[in-house]
């Protein structure tokens, strides 16, 4: 009788434990999921070495340089624009833009690190190297210029204003890694590079020209694409006047403002 | 649920155009039934039978352990979003006797555990030489030798990785379909029949003798003649001497596309070896250059227009940019002869093969 007891303690015991295990199994690979799932969400946001290095060690303050080019882009009288219609419009109205520049980006091989209120910054070998960056950029800039005259032909067809944009683009060494703190962090670039990028972008409306680039980007751009020189400009925060150019429609080979 | 079979995949590009004579002499030459899939890539009427070797010699080893080369297989499928290898390699694995759910359970453990020490500087070393972002070095190379392989384990992890990346990028650009594959451990009869099914795929997968290769100083000799011994190496070799002996398409635009994707995946070596094939062709220095630096340039034949800016297109592969490099080969397709686009794929997929495992070697 007491060795049934035993028995029966043990094989409750045993059952118990294998219980347990499945339990335990089943938890580990829903969690095991849920990361890959993350993982996998993030990897269009950052390189994928960089979202392990997060998994392994938690978010550190590691970076490392990179050549990139960065664009900028904003709106041209956004806020008069904002003042003018209802917001749920407003809202409608910047959605249907930043979804049209993004592919027009993305299909280019850039991707968006942010949106800025009405401003985008999207980076060019920032998550994997590319050597043709200044080249896909600006391509990017002439999609992103084609697309907006698409969709103002569809927001004047609804009665609503027309858009416009300026567009800057500068290459030059960045500081790639997760910025921001323990409640909100990106993958990020930051230096020189993107904020030249952004002070090139606020020269549009003083050239009147939508698409600018700096010398640095110019350097490097294949002869298929017509620019316009422009006399060098001085920029907040930085020491010596900069060159930059207009990029024209190359199709057309005529200036686009 | 499985990740790799969730990625978005466009419909297949190519038809397969199946030779019952050739089937039964290949048949009767490597001693198992040839893939499907090499029968894709027929407009190039010497591709299947190349393939077919490469698809044995995956299957073989010379040094390792049978498990740990599936390991490396999947990883690299896992890495370069190929659903149609993986659904492959996933239906032996499972035809070998292990279990679907351990299976899904392994394909999460590949990124976040381990099973031996050994094991896991393998597949690191796997992930990162398929990765390539950043490409892979020699160091890279250096921790596996400290993990306690061997030079010749070493050689063999790296020859089964080029294979994976090869077949992985050609699977992956023209769109092979995985769904017979990834249905097949489902279906009643083939569970019922695994056991046979696991003693033939044992028989299959045998322990090859080393394989000496001869003299070599055709292209990218450095990177085929560090295979030499090998099992896989005669096969590579015979490859890329075939595509290189194309009747569809010229040498140079091979060597450009080899050049691109190089430059794309910063090889500065494989770079280097494909340039000098160009000049060889009789490209100058400048114009090439030229060429190198925007994809474009009016030195440039029709193949070569086409070919380029899309040879860049194949460097990484990520899940959710699949159906997008499989529509960029398309619009080639659309401009390119049936077996001129065929080659231009098995180049894209030879040059990410031979630029990840040669960036790994020390420089000559």
């Amino acid at each position: 009788m007491a060795l049934l007891c035993v028995a029966a303690g043990a094989a409750a015991l045993w059952l118990r434990e294998r219980a347990r295990n499945r339990r335990l199994r089943s938890q580990l690979e829903t969690a095991a999921t849920e990361l890959e799932h993350l993982q996998r969400s993030f990897s269009r946001f950052a390189p994928d070495e960089v979202i392990e290095r997060v998994i392994a060690e938690g978010p550190t303050s590691q970076g490392e340089k990179r050549e990139v080019t960065a664009l900028f882009a904003d709106l041209v009288s956004f806020t008069s624009l904002a003042e003018r219609v209802e917001p749920s419009v407003l809202v409608r109205i910047l959605n249907g833009y930043f979804e049209r520049m993004s592919a027009a980006i993305s299909e280019h091989r850039g991707h968006v690190s942010t949106f800025l209120g009405d401003g985008i910054l999207a980076l060019f070998g920032a998550l994997a190297p590319n050597p043709w960056q200044s080249d896909d950029a600006t391509d990017a800039a002439l999609a992103m210029r084609q697309a907006m005259v698409e969709y103002n032909r569809e927001l004047m067809a609804q009665g609503l204003p027309a858009l416009a944009i300026g567009i800057g683009l500068h290459r030059g060494v960045g500081v790639a890694g997760l910025i921001g703190s323990q409640e909100l962090m990106e993958f990020a670039v930051v230096g020189r590079t993107v904020n030249i990028a952004a002070r090139v972008q606020d020269l549009t409306r003083q050239h009147d020209a939508d698409i600018l680039v700096t010398e640095d980007v110019k350097r490097a751009l294949a002869p298929r694409f017509a620019l316009r020189e422009l006399p060098p400009a001085s920029l907040r925060g930085v020491d010596r006047p900069v060159a930059v150019h207009a990029v024209l429609d190359v199709a057309r080979g005529d200036a686009a403002s | 649920m499985t990740l790799v079979r969730d990625i978005a995949w466009d419909t297949c590009l190519l038809r397969p155009q199946r030779d019952p004579e050739i089937v039964r002499d290949l048949r009767r030459e490597i001693g198992t039934p040839v893939g499907p899939g090499c029968f894709y890539f027929a407009a190039a009427p010497w591709m299947p039978s190349a393939l077919a070797r490469l698809n044995r010699a995956m299957l073989d080893r010379t040094h390792l352990d049978r498990d740990l080369i599936d390991w490396i297989g999947l990883v690299v499928s896992q890495e370069s979003s190929c659903r149609y290898c993986f659904a492959t390699q996933r239906a032996m694995r499972i035809g070998m006797g292990t279990s679907p759910a351990e299976m899904d359970r392994l394909e999460r453990d590949f990124l976040v555990a381990a099973r031996s020490d050994r094991e896991r500087a393998a597949l690191e070393f796997t992930r990162r030489v398929a990765r390539a972002n950043p490409l892979a070095t020699g160091e890279d190379r250096d921790v596996l030798l400290r993990a306690g392989f061997s030079e010749d384990e070493t050689r063999e992890i790296l020859v089964h990785i080029a294979l994976g990346v090869f077949f992985n990028r050609l699977s992956t650009q023209s769109a092979l379909p995985p769904q017979p594959m990834e249905r097949m451990p489902d279906k009643w009869h083939l569970r019922l029949l695994q056991p046979l099914i696991a003693i033939r795929l044992r028989r299959m997968r045998t322990k090859r003798a080393p394989a000496t290769l001869g003299p070599i100083d055709g292209p990218f000799a450095p990177v085929l003649r560090s295979f030499d011994g090998l099992h896989a190496a005669p096969p590579l070799r015979d490859f890329v001497d075939q595509l290189w002996r194309s009747e569809d398409v010229p040498r140079r635009g091979l060597a450009l596309v080899f050049a691109v994707v190089a430059r794309a995946l910063g090889c500065r070596q494989g770079e280097a070896s494909a340039r000098a094939l160009v000049i060889e062709e009789g490209m100058a220095p400048e114009a090439l250059a030229r060429v190198l630096d925007h994809l474009d340039g009016p030195e440039l034949d029709r193949f070569e227009q086409v070919a380029l800016p899309y040879a860049r297109e194949t460097a990484w592969v990520q899940a959710a940019q699949v159906t997008r490099l499989q529509r960029l080969a398309r619009d080639a397709q659309a401009k390119l002869g049936e077996a001129e686009f065929v080659t231009l794929l098995g180049a894209t997929s030879m040059a990410n093969a031979l630029c990840r495992v040669g960036a790994t070697l020390p420089a000559d």
